[in-house]
């Protein structure tokens, strides 16, 4: 399968692969947002055809008072796709992204507690780890987990330059843990 | 100094009821619409301001985002009426046309507003918005020159004005005042926003054809150019454009050691090392960089194609095996693109076999597929080995062997959800529907939390006409409490639109099947629509090259394999509207050649009441939903009201305007095309889409049909002056110096005598130019003529079809008889042709084919 940074032309490709796999869908406008704000940071791998077997769809979280850290909204691979190590490979592409183009200290999603093989890839395969329970996080009642990747020390491991080296080095990590596990 | 609201007015308002319109405008902008409506009465019910135009406008714009649209128009409208002298109501006038869609009439308004009071920002804002949204770059570009004289301290006034000059392909004039602008702005240090407006300058450099000017500016600004793999691609290419390929060469590397399973990365490495035809030296360069990323599947998986027989059994045992021991699902999937080449798919066969004979003499707990003694097999690699055997040999249409080797599969681990998806599918391939739905069922009950399985079991049900238990199916994993498909309408869902759509068709409800026609029109609407929004948010954020790329998708958005399928669903209904009117009674498949006039007299009858009920029933629950909702969301199109067109002629013209100025790649499509403007005697577009169809693939067999119907047309043609020129122009690309329909057909006969599509094609061209034809046992023939080619079971139900529809002369009975016999015995599976899996319950009961 091919890997490669998505383009605003793969969306609509995205949108129908979100569509089979996962019960959380958006309109188009939305992944028009996402490749429209942050065009480094979405992947997908297509097949021989040129059709989206599975994407990752991300973003920035921007809010002021916080650390620069990037949130995975959506992601999938189809289920006649998988153990192909896809998931992993996309993941680390877009992660590297976030730290080399935005400074990112670390990425988080939300999983749902009852999606054992999602939960089971991003624990164990992509070092997630969990740090928060949202309670009735989706719309059918269900609770999510918070996760994180921790992504200062896997950059520095690989050599990976962040976008701001002095604000990256100089941010208050440690305050910012504390505040999270309280 | 701009006029404020409220005093532009030919109906100036005394003190206090300016107060109330300051209020009706500050609660606008807040989205307080209830309270701007309150002001707006206060004003309207004073004495003598009951018709005040910009208080009505106001109101007006406030009904209408509160979705109220009809009233909107009517008091904007009532406003202008009474005000014409008022920028606002002119202004608000525009807004109401933009929302309406009618864009031209909105820019005239506008226009109208700014002569009124210029220099207004928020019109001139609006107007070179909706310049752009409809591609007048030349207005874009006047406007955004305005914006920027009036706010030359604005950032977008001049990154407005610089793309306007660039879509306009000023790129020298777009460049310099990039360089004017970069000069004063250049950051000090991290800046997002700079880094993607560097890599934009440096894209209509690029566009400019200055690849020298752009790699030295790229490389002047690398520090900050935060988006990397941007970086280095346009990097590389520009390289390559100036002939360095050494240097391109390490920046391809470096890219491959970012991520070594892009594709494309190793098809330039290739083109810059010049080894582009040499097949050795790209097998000792992929093997190099296998041997340094372990990881990566795509240099191994590319040198497949490069290799033949024993080396290439080698290289696959080496990328199966593991696979088959990791149980990976996805072992079939990597091997496709191979099928395209018989040589190599007789090699995966030959190796599967092989393992298969291991496993079979050697007992699966005690083997080792790699010839290792003292390594024995998982017990799982004798499961995932069967699963692969069964992939290939359905793909090789051999679909006993398929199922036995699911059916080992089955045994040896029943709780493998996959092993009942691929079992379904085997059914699909061979033509039982109802055998493949119940096995997809059996999948979905095994794990009821997946989704992916979820909807390929909607899929299965829609094929096998079950659409109410499909929608039930797919309703676990909508929105709860509601239908699944408006959900799924509501989500853009094209799959299902598309399926649900044919499986209307299959039970002749061509109303509802075009409504789903029309949803996925509505979609490629809809997202063309989105971009609205984006015209202004990317010159804040800068994303511009992300911009100028979905300006350019969106142009030819509808070239989509989704809305060719949806056009073509749409095109052959409205057709068959025409050709075949009572095909548009769902009912008349059940009047049978034979009935008395009687008889079908109270058929009718009894049909009308049935209908008649069923109309009142659905009308009842449609207004049951609207009251649950409120307001509607999504799409209103009716069915019966699409089955009611005066003109399906000129219905489906308006499908292929969209498939054929958008530039479909499909061969297909022109054809489909060509045949519609034929009817519409249109004969220059018809013409021009031959013409498009013979560039793209001039044997194709659709497009022969159309070819030989326009030539039998072509006499009729009264043409003159510049129509005729270019018309005779056309026919000598198309036809060459051929001007006789049937001698074209017997050509084309002669020449795909062994292809049944190609047969097939002929037959329908003649009958259409001589309806004395008969080619019956001709055709029964071919099906079973061992030197035809492509007899699958797809071109046997295309047959039958065409045959209900008249396209192949008058089939008897008898004739009919024989065609099912002899596709039975080929294909004895297919449900089409009285095959299937028999089912000791279902023949108790009556079958649903008796039942109708």
């Amino acid at each position: 399968m091919n890997i490669r940074c998505a383009r605003v032309d793969d969306l609509m490709s995205m949108q129908n692969a979100n569509l089979m796999c996962l019960p959380e869908n958006y309109q188009m406008k939305y992944y028009f947002y996402h490749a429209l704000s942050w065009p480094q940071l979405s992947y997908i791998a297509e097949d021989h055809k040129g059709n989206v077997v599975g994407y990752v769809l991300a973003k920035m979280e921007e809010d002021p008072g916080e650390e620069p850290h990037g949130h995975i909204t959506s992601l999938a691979v189809k289920r006649s796709y998988r153990r192909l190590g896809l998931a992993n490979k996309m993941m680390d592409q877009t992660a590297r992204a976030m730290v080399e183009t935005y400074n990112a200290k670390y990425v988080s999603l939300h999983v749902r507690v009852s999606n054992r093989a999602a939960l089971n890839l991003y624990k164990n395969t992509l070092k997630f780890e969990i740090v928060d329970t949202e309670p009735k996080y989706y719309a059918d009642g269900e609770d999510a987990y918070a996760m994180r990747r921790d992504l200062a020390k896997w950059a520095e491991e690989r050599n990976i330059e962040p976008a701001d080296r002095e604000a990256y080095t100089t941010a208050k990590t440690t305050d910012d843990k504390k505040k999270n596990r309280s | 100094m701009p006029t404020p609201p409220g005093q532009s007015s030919s109906q100036p308002l005394p003190a206090k009821e300016l107060g109330y319109f300051k209020k009706i405008v500050k609660s606008y902008e807040q989205k307080q619409y209830k309270a701007g409506l309150k002001f707006a009465q206060k004003i309207l019910t004073s004495p003598g301001f009951a018709e005040h135009g910009e208080t009505l406008a106001m109101k007006g714009l406030i009904l209408n985002c509160m979705g109220k649209l009809q009233e909107a128009q009517d008091c904007v409208r009532r406003g202008l009426v009474s005000d014409l002298r008022s920028y606002v109501c002119w202004h608000v006038f525009g807004l109401i046309q933009k929302t309406e869609k009618k864009y031209d009439e909105a820019i005239k308004a506008y226009k109208r507003a700014l002569m009124l009071e210029k220099d207004n920002l928020q019109i001139l804002r609006d107007l070179s918005l909706l310049q752009i949204h409809i591609r007048d770059y030349d207005g874009y570009l006047s406007s955004k020159y305005e914006l920027l004289q009036l706010r030359q301290t604005q950032r977008v006034s001049w990154l407005g004005y610089i793309v306007a000059h660039h879509l306009l392909k000023e790129h020298n004039l777009a460049l310099g005042i990039m360089a004017e602008y970069i000069k004063n702005n250049t950051p000090s240090g991290y800046d997002f926003e700079f880094s993607e407006l560097i890599l934009y300058q440096n894209l209509i450099m690029r566009e400019a054809g200055l690849p020298d000017v752009a790699l030295q500016k790229l490389e002047e600004n690398s520090t900050h150019i935060v988006d990397k793999v941007a970086y280095m691609e346009t990097r590389a290419n520009l390289l390559m454009d100036l002939e360095q390929p050494k240097q391109a060469e390490n920046v391809w590397r470096a890219l491959i050691e970012r991520n070594p399973d892009s594709l494309e990365y190793y098809d330039m490495l290739e083109k810059c090392m010049g080894i582009k035809d040499s097949p050795k030296a790209q097998l000792a360069m992929l093997d190099g960089l296998a041997e340094k990323f372990k990881r990566a599947a795509a240099p191994r998986r590319l040198a497949l194609y490069l290799v033949e027989g024993e080396e290439l059994r080698r290289r696959l045992h080496e990328w199966m095996i593991p696979m088959l021991r990791k149980g990976a699902p996805s072992l079939f999937a990597s091997l496709v693109p191979l099928y395209k080449y018989p040589q190599k798919q007789a090699v995966i066969e030959s190796l599967i076999t092989e393992y298969v004979k291991k496993m079979d003499d050697e007992g699966y707990g005690n083997v080792s597929l790699d010839g290792k003694d003292q390594e024995c097999e998982p017990p799982t690699t004798a499961l995932w080995l069967y699963v692969l055997a069964s992939h290939h040999f359905d793909r090789c249409g051999m679909t006993q062997l398929a199922l036995n080797y699911i059916e080992r599969a089955i045994q040896h681990t029943p709780t493998v959800v996959e092993n009942y998806m691929l079992k379904a599918r085997i059914y699909k391939h061979a033509g039982d529907y109802d055998e493949a739905a119940r096995w997809m069922e059996e999948a979905q009950s095994l794990d009821t939390a997946d989704r992916y399985i979820n909807g390929k079991c909607g899929k299965y049900l829609l094929r096998a006409k079950r659409s109410d238990e499909a929608n039930k199916m797919l309703a676990k994993f909508t929105r709860e409490g509601e239908n699944a498909a408006s959900h799924l309408t509501d989500m853009q869902c094209m799959w299902y639109e598309l399926e649900s759509g044919r499986a209307f068709r299959s039970v002749n409800k061509y109303g509802e099947a075009l409504r789903k026609a029309h949803h996925i029109d509505f979609h490629f609407n809809t997202w063309i629509e989105d971009q609205y929004d984006f015209h202004t948010y990317c010159l804040r954020k800068m994303t511009l090259c992300s911009y100028i790329r979905l300006l350019r998708m969106c142009d030819k958005l509808r070239d989509a394999d989704y809305y060719y399928q949806g056009a073509k669903l749409a095109i052959k209904i409205y057709l068959r509207m025409i050709d075949r009117p009572d095909d548009m009674n769902e009912h008349s498949a059940l009047i049978k050649e034979g009935m008395t006039d009687q008889e079908i007299k109270k058929m009718k009858k009894k049909l009308k009441k049935q209908k008649e009920l069923q109309e009142e029933e659905e009308k009842k629950k449609k207004d049951k939903e609207q009251k649950e909702e409120g307001l509607q969301r999504g799409p209103q199109i009716d069915a019966e009201a699409l089955l009611k067109t005066e003109d399906p002629l000129g219905e489906a013209a308006k499908f292929c305007h969209n498939i054929h100025t958008f530039g479909t790649q499909k061969v297909t499509g022109y054809a489909l095309c060509a045949e519609v403007y034929r009817r519409k005697g249109k004969v220059l577009l018809a013409l021009k889409c031959l013409n498009e169809g013979e560039d793209r693939e001039p044997t194709h067999p659709l497009l022969h049909v159309q070819k030989v119907k326009f030539l039998a047309y072509w006499p009729k043609c009264e043409l003159s002056g510049l129509v005729k020129e270019t018309a005779d122009e056309l026919m000598k690309c198309v036809y060459g110096a051929e001007r006789d329909a049937a001698e074209l057909n017997e050509k084309f006969k002669i020449e795909h005598q062994h292809d049944f599509a190609h047969r097939l094609a002929y037959a329908e061209a003649q009958y259409s130019i001589d309806s004395s034809t008969n080619l019956i046992s001709w055709i029964l023939k071919s099906i079973e003529d061992s030197k035809v080619n492509g007899r699958s079971l797809k071109m046997m139900i295309k047959l039958k079809d065409g045959i209900e529809y008249g396209k192949y002369g008058k089939w008897s009975k008898d004739d009919m008889e024989k065609l099912r016999k002899q596709v039975h015995s080929l294909f004895p599976l297919s449900l089409d042709f009285g095959g299937g899996v028999q089912h000791k319950s279902a023949s108790a009961a009556p079958t649903s084919a008796e039942t109708n």
